[in-house]
């Protein structure tokens, strides 16, 4: 069975692997999976595993899981057809895949720098702003990028906005957003209609990105394509790396945006930079902020609902709403706030 | 939070670093738990149980190479190794002899309390197997998150990899001198005929 592994690792990478070459990690559910028990939300059933060469050097990284797992088979597809994409190469690492009755194997280079969240321990200006911007602007050029090269992922040119959002703010009034709240998100939706789609990395935070000398890569395109709505991945970006940031006591995200403080002035120019780069409205950048929260708060309900996490972004849609409707973020992309 | 039922199987992926051409049969000895009967009913076609209590004694009521894999639970695994089962040898020459040329036994050690993997080992060579392979397991059994050859360089990558920074340094120093197994929590053994 080993071989079985072991050869289509090796087939894939053109090189002999051996038992003694790989270690397995992230090992968190059995391939092929059992039966899903109660409470038990793995979605990567399955481990990783690192491939070395005979002087000890990482040279692949694995993932293995079962050969039905569809997240990992839109990820070797995605991050395949990306990688072959003119003006990416260069943010998404060589990639193979492999598979066999039982497993399913994508094969990347290993990447030797240092994941972001281990860089950005901290707001401070300058190096800090200097990687925030840098990584952002790499994000925007992956997402027009891969709109432009992959038209069949793309749902058609018109994005209706609140259409798009409607399941999601129907979600949060069944987790308790109260009507006057959703109404409020629903009319910054239509205010901010007639943007364009744009394809979505979708689960883009500082792990995901790694900084190897002056490059960014690019990783776990698991999500990739399924949000089609632009500065998803922004939103997503700064808010996890403002959670890197904050101390225990700190407040929320939506509240962080509004302070006055180092952190909460490098969100926001980053936001406007971004969105004005874009090329999108005032109320368009409102409007895809608003779907951001109600799309994140709703996801991390739907992971584990019986948990605590998802009350805390609930809080922020919440948030939102009374931001909204007190103009501070129209505000925040019109640059007079703070 | 992951389930401890998901993680509790995850120890049943060493089968994808095993040399297992074939995967008819099984036998278990000892304890059948339930997270090693998920993974094994998920591979092999039949699964038998010898249970060590009772009248059943160290020998194996079984044909000369009756199965291609041989199961050990981690209590009997590490009296073994220890040398705190009478009989111990006895039953390790009976594994050998019912499993099949191109077979292999996987013997767990719980808790290896700094104790190196190649003394560990001689029990199963006395009792004739040709090739064992050792591998740690991190952070636990009931975690195994990490499945490490216990080779110098895998456990000098690992320790580098994992721990980072001074931390990582030192240990993977401990490593790379040789003494990898002072780090490691756990391991299991794969031994083949």
């Amino acid at each position: 069975m080993s071989q079985e592994l072991l050869s289509l690792i090796g087939q894939a990478t053109g090189r002999r692997v051996r038992w003694d070459d790989v270690v397995v990690m992230n090992n968190v559910a059995l391939i092929p999976p059992v039966q899903d028990t109660p409470g038990d939300f793995v979605w990567n059933r399955g481990f990783n595993v690192v491939v070395l060469n005979r002087l000890g050097s990482p040279k692949f990284f694995c993932k293995c899981r079962s050969l039905h797992d569809e997240r990992l088979a839109h990820e070797t597809t995605s991050m395949l057809a990306l990688r072959n994409t003119s003006g990416l190469e260069h943010y998404i690492p060589p990639t193979y895949q492999a598979q066999s009755e039982k497993i399913r194997v994508l094969i990347t280079r290993f990447l030797s720098g240092q994941p972001l969240n281990a860089l950005l321990d901290g707001p401070r200006h300058g190096r800090m702003t200097n990687i925030v911007g840098h990584a952002l602007d790499c994000v925007v050029e992956l997402n027009r990028t891969s709109t432009t090269a992959l038209p069949d992922s793309v749902l058609g040119c018109h994005l209706d906005l609140v259409a798009e959002a409607a399941g999601l703010l129907e979600h949060l009034c069944k987790m308790g957003l109260p009507e006057s709240d959703a109404q409020t998100m629903r009319y910054a939706l239509d205010a901010g209609n007639g943007v364009s789609r744009q394809l979505q990395h979708g689960d883009l935070w500082p792990a995901n990105v790694m900084k190897a000398g002056k490059k960014l890569w690019f990783l776990d395109f698991e999500m990739f394509g399924r949000v089609q709505v632009p500065m998803y991945d922004v939103f997503h970006f700064l808010r996890t790396c403002a959670d890197g940031w904050a101390l225990s006591g700190q407040p929320a995200w939506m509240d962080e945006v509004q302070n006055n403080g180092v952190s909460s002035d490098l969100l926001r120019a980053q936001m406007r930079r971004i969105a004005e780069k874009l090329g999108l409205s005032v109320e368009q950048s409102v409007a895809v902020l608003v779907f951001y929260v109600a799309h994140f708060s709703v996801t991390t309900h739907r992971r584990n609902p019986e948990g605590q996490v998802w009350k805390l972004f609930f809080q922020e849609a919440k948030l939102l709403a009374d931001h909204i409707r007190q103009g501070h973020v129209e505000q925040l992309f019109r640059g007079s706030v703070g | 939070m992951i389930a401890q039922s998901s993680l509790r199987t995850a120890i049943n992926n060493w089968l994808w670093l095993a040399e297992l051409p074939n995967m008819r049969d099984a036998l278990v000895v000892g304890e059948y738990l339930p997270h090693v009967k998920a993974g094994l009913e998920k591979h092999f076609e039949e699964i038998r149980v010898h249970s060590l209590t009772g009248d059943n004694g160290l020998s194996l009521p079984f044909e000369p190479q009756s199965f291609d894999c041989i199961v050990f639970d981690d209590v009997i695994g590490e009296g073994l190794v220890s040398n705190t089962v009478i009989g111990g040898l006895q039953l390790l020459a009976e594994v050998r002899r019912v499993v099949r040329l191109g077979g292999c036994v996987f013997l767990p050690v719980k808790h290896l309390a700094r104790r190196r993997p190649h003394r560990l080992a001689r029990p199963l060579r006395r009792a004739g197997f040709a090739e064992i392979r050792p591998v740690y397991v991190y952070e636990s059994f009931d975690r195994p998150d990490t499945m490490i050859p216990a080779r110098q360089r895998t456990a000098t990558f690992f320790e580098s990899w994992a721990w980072g920074g001074v931390r990582g340094k030192a240990r993977a120093a401990v490593a790379l001198a040789g003494a990898h197994h002072l780090t490691q929590p756990s391991l299991f053994f794969l031994a083949y005929p």
